[in-house]
């Protein structure tokens, strides 16, 4: 039988083999007694990481963005919790890193602060100290939130339509007028847009649907940077693109950070995560299970915290 | 922002837009935009059309009175296609507007009848009328959820009813020459040639604008040929158009001009373009329809917009009841059964994917004249009523289908 998961602690209760995979390939097989759990965190992250990431130091300044017990319930199951009373705040040209496995509710609690959670949601928000209340994207977006979803195609971009069309969609009243649109200013934003991001594509006016992940996805991030933000939440911003794109977004989070936008970066990379935050915040079943700075964060504290194997690490 | 790394990754060198902005059909060894493509299959087949039952019915159809009535009949289905439009592009679908239509115009026959009221009191009726149903089945779907088919079918129940209870079933004729004269009487030549005169000078206005936009964005000047053929076709139709509504001569020497209708219909096709093209509001209608996810994150509030949509199209239904009341010149409670359909036809027709996000007032209006054409072509050559509804059935999925063939292939 060949069982699949990584819960750890399943695996060794259950497995008389275990092989460990990375990015498609077998980075190694054994038997189970020849492996003791930190030997398969390290061969699950890997070793290369921080080559491909600048190590930029951004100066901070003061919180922005503060996020205080937050609970999240599952819309379905209310009963469930997805998020469980967790805490964090972003300074201004700071990344915060939210580590996690898959279902550890990152995703639900980027979601729920943005005001677009299904599931009943409670906390305290505050920005710039003021406590406020954010009931739908659009008071999000009024408060100087963007939020570059996961899954483009399904939450991201409107595929049918332009670029320029895209590009605008969350800003378009900033960008083109509040009632009547002005093509010519929507398309000189687009267009600025297009140029510093270095989408790759004939025209503003060229259909998403047509584009690579890569510059789909630099599309999301050009339709959030049009609204203005203080605060920018990525979630996995570069799940399935091509790696010289990843470096290009990679880039300019860096340069987000430096310009004074408080970066909230979700994503299941540890390389990702480990090279663009200042700070790392884990999460394992909804719940902050560790926090890191820079300097102490490594991929096995990390997958630790992650798999549920250690509780507040830092 | 900067741009930070190496710039010698050259962008491709703008060419015609046309070529790049939409997907390619290729056709023999030409490669044709399929937008624009499909746009011109529908104006070629009205134009076949109409040369088939001019040659088949013995040069009537094209004859100025059978034209002027062609348009006036097209006034009705079209005023809903334009508000049929908007729900359709929102992913929704509204099957009430024919009930709508019968319930509004008999209420605002029975208003100036029955009542006693003015005309504009009574046309008011029958469009609040219109926008308080639009509301009611917009808050059914937008708020509580209820999918847009089962709230409109069964508005296309209960409105039937509550005419047919209103009325007891008595046909209540207008009494007002004023209400009768919206859907009978014309405009005369000279207003015809105002508005001639006006969309000449838009269209020429327009079409400037639109090649000094494409220069300033660096999409290169279009071919002189493409220019010309955007100021000449158009102008030519509207010109013809209303040539042949002024020739239409109700007596020797007296000159029709457009029908009331017509110039409704117009002005709320006009307004219906300019709405969903040229709005920030249209432009949300098009992105919940493509991808409401999408739409909702990015701050737009679809509830709402559904709501308002839905709000139009009942507003629509209310003019256009007033427009069939005022043409048949009293109000039945079966009045407009199966107008929806004509609607929504005429939209699919034109061009407008059933799951939102795609379709134009344009195409909309296109399809309306189709379906209308359809319609008096076949009541001419004595086509059975059983016969036609068999016909336009057919006609619908296959326009449809080779719609969807198309879009397969691209």
């Amino acid at each position: 039988m060949v069982y699949i998961s990584h819960k750890l602690d399943e695996v060794f209760r259950l497995s008389d083999r275990i092989s460990v995979l990375r990015d498609g390939k077998t980075v190694g097989t054994n038997a189970t007694v020849e492996w003791d759990e930190a030997k398969v965190i390290a061969r699950m992250v890997g070793r290369e990481v921080g080559d491909i990431f600048p190590k930029v130091d951004h100066d901070h300044g003061d919180v922005v963005f503060e996020a205080r017990n937050i609970t999240v319930s599952d819309p379905v199951l209310p009963t469930k919790k997805l998020v469980d009373q967790v805490s964090f705040s972003v300074k201004r040209g700071e990344v915060l890193g939210v580590a996690g496995l898959m279902g550890a509710g990152r995703s639900d609690l980027l979601m729920a602060l943005f005001g677009a959670h299904a599931g009943r949601a409670s906390g305290e928000i505050r920005i710039d100290g003021k406590r406020i209340e954010i009931r739908s994207p659009a008071e999000a977006i009024k408060y100087g939130i963007g939020f570059v979803t996961e899954d483009r195609k399904r939450f991201g971009l409107v595929l049918d339509q332009t670029i320029l069309n895209n590009m605008t969609l969350a800003g378009l009243s900033r960008i083109s007028g509040r009632f009547v649109t002005s093509i010519d200013a929507e398309a000189a934003a687009g267009e600025r847009s297009m140029k510093d991001l270095r989408v790759k594509a004939p025209s503003v006016f060229t259909g998403v649907g047509t584009l690579s992940g890569g510059n789909q996805q630099k599309v999301v991030l050009a339709k959030w940077l049009l609204t203005n933000p203080r605060v920018l939440f990525l979630d996995e911003p570069t799940r399935g693109i091509d790696v010289g794109a990843k470096q290009e977004i990679y880039a300019q989070i860096n340069k987000l950070a430096r310009s004074g936008i408080a970066i909230v970066l979700v994503s299941s990379e540890l390389p990702e995560v480990l090279g663009l935050s200042d700070r790392v915040i884990v999460l394992h079943e909804g719940r902050v299970t560790g926090e890191f700075t820079r300097a102490t964060a490594t991929p096995e504290k990390l997958m630790a915290c992650a798999t549920g194997h250690a509780e507040r690490a830092a | 922002m900067n741009n930070t790394t190496s710039d010698n990754e050259q962008l491709p060198p703008p060419s015609d837009v046309a070529n790049e902005i939409t997907p390619l059909t290729r056709i023999g060894k030409f490669k044709i935009p399929t937008e624009l493509l499909r746009a011109y299959t529908m104006v070629f087949a009205l134009i076949a059309i109409w040369i088939y039952f001019h040659y088949s019915t013995g040069n009537i159809f094209l004859e100025p009175r059978n034209f002027s009535n062609l348009m006036r009949q097209t006034s009705v289905t079209g005023v809903l296609a334009v508000g049929m439009l908007m729900v359709i592009i929102t992913g929704q679908i509204d099957l009430s507007v024919g009930s709508v239509v019968g319930l509004a115009g008999g209420i605002a026959a029975i208003a100036q009848g029955w009542l006693g009221w003015d005309l504009v009191p009574s046309l008011a009726a029958g469009i609040a009328v219109g926008i308080a149903i639009g509301l009611v089945q917009g808050t059914l779907t937008a708020y509580l959820n209820i999918p847009a088919f089962i709230v409109t079918l069964g508005g296309l129940l209960a409105w039937r009813g509550v005419i047919l209870g209103l009325s007891r079933g008595e046909t209540i004729p207008l009494r007002l020459q004023a209400f009768k004269s919206i859907g009978q009487d014309y405009v005369g030549p000279t207003v015809g040639w105002i508005i001639a005169a006006l969309a000449v000078a838009g269209i020429v206005w327009m079409t400037i604008a639109r090649n000094r936009a494409r220069r300033r964005h660096g999409l290169g000047s279009p071919l002189l040929a493409i220019t010309v053929a955007r100021l000449v076709i158009p102008i030519a139709v509207i010109v013809g158009f209303i040539y042949m509504m002024n020739s239409y001569e109700l007596a020797p020497g007296v000159r029709a001009g457009m029908p009331n209708p017509v110039i409704i219909f117009l002005a709320i096709a006009l307004a219906g373009a300019f709405l969903t093209q040229n709005t920030t509001f249209g432009r949300y209608l098009y992105a919940i329809g493509g991808n409401p996810d999408a739409a909702r994150l990015s701050g737009i509030n679809i509830r709402r917009h559904l709501l308002a949509v839905f709000a139009i199209m009942g507003a629509l239904a209310g003019v256009a009841s007033i427009i069939y009341t005022a043409r048949v010149g009293s109000a039945s409670s079966d009045a407009g059964q199966l107008l929806e359909l004509d609607a929504i036809a005429a939209c699919v027709i034109g061009g407008t994917s059933l799951m939102g996000g795609r379709g134009t007032v344009f195409g909309a209006i296109l399809g309306a004249l189709i379906m209308a054409s359809l319609d008096n072509g076949m009541s001419l050559k004595n086509v059975e009523p059983y016969m036609q509804n068999i016909i336009k059935g057919a006609i619908l999925v296959a326009a449809v289908g080779l719609d969807m063939a198309g879009r397969r292939k691209s």
